[in-house]
C-alpha cells in the first residue's frame, strides 16, 4: 500500500489544530487533521456525547467544505524517518508522510500526589468534567473542587449545571494574587467579563483561596478531603473530589521531532531560551507548534497561534505577520495567569507522605525517590515513570516537587499492541 | 431523543445511552475498580482524556484499552479489575 501522504499534517484537532487547517486549507492546501479523541474539538470544546456545536462546529464544517481530511481517534505514536510520522488508529497501524507539519497537541492537566489520592472517587478537575460530558451522571453527589488554575471554576460551573452538589472551590492561589490577576484581566477585552460570568455560574459555591488539598481519606472508597487553610485543617465529608494543578503541555510529539521542551512548553532550538510570547510558533525545518504545548494561555491563544501557524505553514507569510500586538496582549496575560497559579514547593513537599504514592503506573511512593539526585536515577532505582504513561502524570509531580527534569520520551509515545504493528508496512519494506 | 444500547459489563447487562463515553458508563454501573494497581489497589479513571491510563480495561477480548477514549457500541463487552 502507498503511504499516507498529506501537503500539511496537523497532529491534534483542538482550537489551535482546527484553526491551523482552516487557514492552511482556506489557501488551497491539502491537510490532513488527526486527533487522538473520537470527536474533534479539544479540551475546551469537548462536547456532550461528542455533539461539537457553536464555534467547533463551525471550523469543522468550513474543513469539511475545504476537503481537509480529518481522522479522529488517531494517534501520532511515533516519527520515522523522511519526514513521516507513524499512526495508529482503530487497532492500525500506517505511516503519514508531510510536507509541513503543525504540532497542536495542546495541554493536559498538572496532577499533585497528596495521600489518599488514588482512592476511587478522586478524579482530575478536568478529568471529571470530561467524564460527565462523556456521560457520567453525577446528580447528588457531593463534590469537593480543588487544586488551582482558571479551570477550577468552569469545572465547578460545570458539575453544578450537571445536578452535581459542588460544596467548596478550594484554590490554592492566595486571594492577594487572584484580586491582581483580575486587575490584569481587564486589560485584556473579554477576559474580566469571562470570569465574572464564570464566578455568576458559581454563585453559592465557596471559593476558598488560599486552600490546600492534604489528604483524601476512606477505605476502599473516597470519604472524605482535608484542606487546610491559614494552618488549619478542616475534614470536608463527600463523593468526589475533583482536583487538578493547572495545565502542562502535552509536549510529546515535539520531543519526537526534536523540537526541545522545558518544564511542559515547547521552547525555541536557537539559543534554548525559555518560552516567551514571541517564541511560541517554533519554525524548525517545517514543524510548527500552535496552542498550549506552546504556553498554557487559553483558547483566544490557541486560536490565534493556530491560525499563524497555518498561515505560515501555507506560504502566506504577509498574512502570518500581523498579529504581533494581539500576540504581544494574550503572552502578556498568559504570563500574570501562570504567575499566579504557580506552586509553592514547600507547600507540596509538607503534605507528601513516605506512603504516598507519587507513580500511580508502578505504585511507587514518595519515600523511595525523596532521596534520589534526579528523574533517570530514581527511574533505575524505582520504575518511576517505566509504566504505561511513560511518566506524563508522575513526571510533571517530580518537576513540581523536585524540580527535576523530566524531558525523555521513548517512542512508541503510547503502548502498542503487537497486533498494531502487524500491519505497518511502508513504500521502503 | 438518543436511542439506548445495550452493552455488558463483567458478563451483566446494562443499558446505556448511545454516544457515552465507554469510562462514563462503567462509572454510572458502579464500577469501582477498572483495574487493579501493581500492589493490588481498585483504581478508577484519573484524567478523562488518555494520559493517565487509570482506565485500562479489556473491550471485546482486546486487553488495555483506555475507556475514555472510547464510545459504546451496541453489543459491546467490557471486562474489568484486570
Ligand atoms: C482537561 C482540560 C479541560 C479544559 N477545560 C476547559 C474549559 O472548560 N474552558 C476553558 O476555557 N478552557 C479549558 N481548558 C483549557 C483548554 O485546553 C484551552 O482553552 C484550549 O482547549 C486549548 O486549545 P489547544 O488546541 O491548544 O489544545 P487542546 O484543546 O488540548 O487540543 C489538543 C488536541 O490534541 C490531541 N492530541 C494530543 N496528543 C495527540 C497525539 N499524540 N496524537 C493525536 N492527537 C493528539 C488531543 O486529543 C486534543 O484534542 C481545559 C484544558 C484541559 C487540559
Ligand atoms: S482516564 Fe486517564 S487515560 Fe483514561
Amino acid at each position: 500500500m502507498a503511504d499516507r501522504r498529506t501537503e500539511i499534517l496537523v497532529i491534534g484537532g483542538g482550537p489551535a489544530g482546527l484553526a491551523a487547517a482552516e487557514a492552511a486549507s482556506s489557501h488551497g492546501k491539502q491537510v490532513t487533521v488527526i486527533d487522538e479523541n473520537p470527536a474533534f474539538g479539544g479540551q475546551i470544546w469537548r462536547a456532550e456525547k461528542s455533539a461539537l456545536s457553536g464555534k467547533a462546529k463551525q471550523l469543522v464544517d468550513v474543513l469539511e467544505k475545504n476537503g481537509v481530511e480529518m481522522i479522529p481517534s488517531c494517534t501520532c505514536v511515533a516519527s520515522l524517518p523522511d519526514k513521516r510520522i507513524l499512526a495508529v488508529s482503530n487497532g492500525k497501524s500506517f505511516p503519514i508522510a508531510y510536507d509541513k507539519v503543525i504540532i497542536a497537541t495542546g495541554a493536559r492537566e498538572r496532577f499533585i500526589p497528596v495521600p489518599g489520592w488514588t482512592l476511587p472517587g478522586v478524579f482530575g478537575a478536568g478529568g471529571l468534567q470530561a467524564l460527565v460530558k462523556g456521560g457520567y451522571d453525577i446528580g447528588g453527589k457531593r463534590i469537593v473542587v480543588a487544586g488551582t488554575g482558571p479551570l477550577l471554576l468552569a469545572v465547578a460551573a460545570y458539575l453544578k449545571k450537571k445536578g452535581g452538589n459542588v460544596l467548596v472551590i478550594a484554590e490554592q492561589a492566595s486571594a492577594k494574587k487572584l484580586i491582581k490577576l483580575g486587575l490584569a484581566s481587564l486589560r485584556v477585552p473579554g477576559k474580566f467579563a469571562e470570569a465574572m460570568k464564570l464566578r455568576i455560574a458559581t454563585a453559592g459555591i465557596r471559593y476558598s483561596t488560599g486552600s490546600v488539598v492534604t489528604a483524601a481519606h476512606g477505605s476502599n472508597l473516597l470519604e472524605a478531603v482535608a484542606v487546610k487553610k491559614n494552618g488549619r485543617t478542616s475534614n470536608i465529608e463527600c463523593d468526589l473530589l475533583a482536583v487538578g494543578y493547572h495545565l502542562t503541555g502535552n509536549t510529546e510529539v515535539a520531543l519526537l521531532l526534536d523540537v526541545f521542551a522545558l518544564e511542559g512548553t515547547v521552547i525555541a532550538l536557537e539559543g534554548q531560551k525559555a518560552a516567551t510570547a514571541e517564541d511560541f510558533l517554533y519554525e524548525h525545518e517545517d514543524i510548527y507548534c500552535a496552542g498550549e504545548l506552546a504556553g498554557i494561555g487559553g483558547v483566544e491563544k490557541s486560536l490565534l497561534e493556530g491560525r499563524r501557524a497555518g498561515l505560515a505553514a501555507a506560504g502566506v507569510e504577509g498574512d502570518a505577520r500581523g498579529f504581533a500586538a494581539e500576540e504581544e496582549r494574550l503572552g502578556r496575560f498568559a504570563s500574570a495567569m501562570n504567575r499566579t497559579f504557580e506552586l509553592d514547593r514547600d507547600t507540596l513537599l509538607e503534605i507528601m507522605t513516605d506512603d504516598t504514592i507519587v507513580c500511580r503506573c508502578e505504585d511507587v511512593e514518595f519515600g523511595k525517590i525523596k532521596d534520589c539526585d534526579n528523574f533517570i536515577k530514581a527511574k533505575l532505582q524505582t520504575r518511576i515513570g517505566m509504566g504505561s504513561c511513560q511518566g506524563r502524570v508522575c513526571g510533571s509531580a517530580c518537576e513540581a516537587l523536585f524540580g527535576w527534569g523530566t524531558n525523555s520520551i521513548r517512542p512508541p509515545i503510547v503502548p502498542l499492541r503487537v497486533s498494531e504493528l502487524a500491519n505497518f508496512k511502508t513504500e521502503k519494506d | 431523543m438518543s436511542e439506548n444500547l445495550k452493552i455488558k459489563i463483567d458478563g451483566a447487562e446494562h443499558e446505556t445511552a448511545a454516544g457515552t463515553i465507554v469510562a462514563s458508563a462503567l462509572l454510572n454501573a458502579g464500577i469501582t475498580a477498572f483495574r487493579t494497581s501493581v500492589k493490588g489497589e481498585p483504581r478508577v479513571p484519573l484524567c478523562g482524556m488518555g494520559i493517565c491510563f487509570e482506565c485500562r480495561v479489556t473491550i471485546d477480548g482486546v486487553a488495555n484499552v483506555r475507556s475514555c477514549l472510547e464510545p459504546v457500541c451496541d453489543g459491546m463487552e467490557i471486562e474489568t479489575g484486570g
